[in-house]
């Protein structure tokens, strides 16, 4: 008789870790779908335009510190009005060539001169609005279901990712007023964090009440999440 | 150097000789620019993917061949 025990192997453990992952998953997407339908009550629908400022449940969009299972909830970007005084300014310097008929600016130049300065002209018109779009389009606040994320690039090559968990967050609050943000209904959204970096700040971001409920309910999900034990 | 002899010197100096110079070194910078613009295009790509990263590069690119054109006509018709 062996004096040795020997533990009975697990039956099918592979299979049974899979099935627990599958039911994981799909606690997770039930979760994610009950999220969806919340902020459909309160007036979030999903978009997909690439060029929003305020982009809810994007499908075409994914960000470079993502996680296989993270979902982005909320894409946002300053409100389409902060880019009316550089759009004004580009029209004017792009009219501006138009004038120096009337004007004799570029007189004293020989022909070929005046001819290469206009080139030059609209080629610096077109550096400039295209880095000012760039600065627009990729300066984004990120809000995926488990993190808020805050993208800045400030020059060519510098870029500045500050992020927090949702777990982390502490007090969120809006600041809007002034004519022009009443109007078009955009604001400051401020993430007060338990984290190194006290602050995350969305700046100028559209619908910002509409912003500070969708954290407000993911912070209430996590909560959840956080006593049924299904922490990731 | 005697001054009379800077003076002949300042005087056979065209003006617009060093006008394009200045211009053509000018663009030669805009054109080191536009190629920053172009790694820059690249990183931000890398940070968020969406349905624009093709046509940003596209307008990225193209900026960088407008500079280079720009150049190119400014060495020959100044």
């Amino acid at each position: 008789m062996p004096d040795i025990y020997i533990a009975p192997k697990p039956k099918s453990s592979k299979g049974r870790s899979a099935s627990g992952r599958k039911k994981e998953s799909e606690k997770e997407t039930s979760s994610f779908k009950l999220l969806v339908d919340s902020l459909a009550q309160k007036g979030v629908k999903p978009g997909t335009y690439p060029l929003g400022a305020f982009v809810a449940l994007p499908k075409k969009i994914k960000f470079e510190t993502q996680e296989k299972e993270e979902k982005i909830v909320l894409l946002l970007r300053r409100h389409w009005a902060t880019n009316f005084s550089w759009l004004g300014l580009t029209l004017l310097a792009a009219l501006f060539p138009l004038f120096l008929t009337h004007l004799p600016l570029l007189d004293f130049m020989p022909i070929r001169f005046r001819l290469v300065s206009i080139l030059i002209w609209y080629l610096m018109i077109l550096g400039f609005v295209f880095d000012r779009f760039l600065s627009w389009f990729f300066n984004v606040f990120i809000i995926t279901d488990e993190r808020v994320i805050d993208v800045d690039f400030f020059s060519l090559v510098y870029r500045e990712i500050s992020q927090s968990k949702i777990e982390n967050i502490q007090d969120v609050t809006y600041r809007g007023g002034g004519l022009f943000r009443s109007i078009f209904d955009y604001g400051d959204v401020l993430i007060q964090t338990a984290a190194e970096k006290l602050t995350v700040e969305f700046e100028a971001v559209p619908h910002p009440a509409e912003v500070v409920k969708v954290i407000n309910q993911l912070i209430l999900q996590e909560e959840q999440e956080k006593i049924e034990g299904r922490v990731r | 150097m005697p001054i009379d002899d800077l003076i002949k010197v300042i005087l056979i100096l065209d003006i617009w000789q060093i006008a394009k110079l200045l211009v053509l070194a000018a663009l030669a910078f805009y054109i080191v620019f536009t190629f920053l613009v172009i790694k820059e295009v690249s990183l931000m790509n890398r940070t968020l993917k969406s349905v624009f990263n093709l046509p940003i590069k596209i307008i990225s690119w193209l900026h960088f061949g407008f500079a280079i054109l720009v150049f190119i006509l400014a060495l020959i018709v100044l």
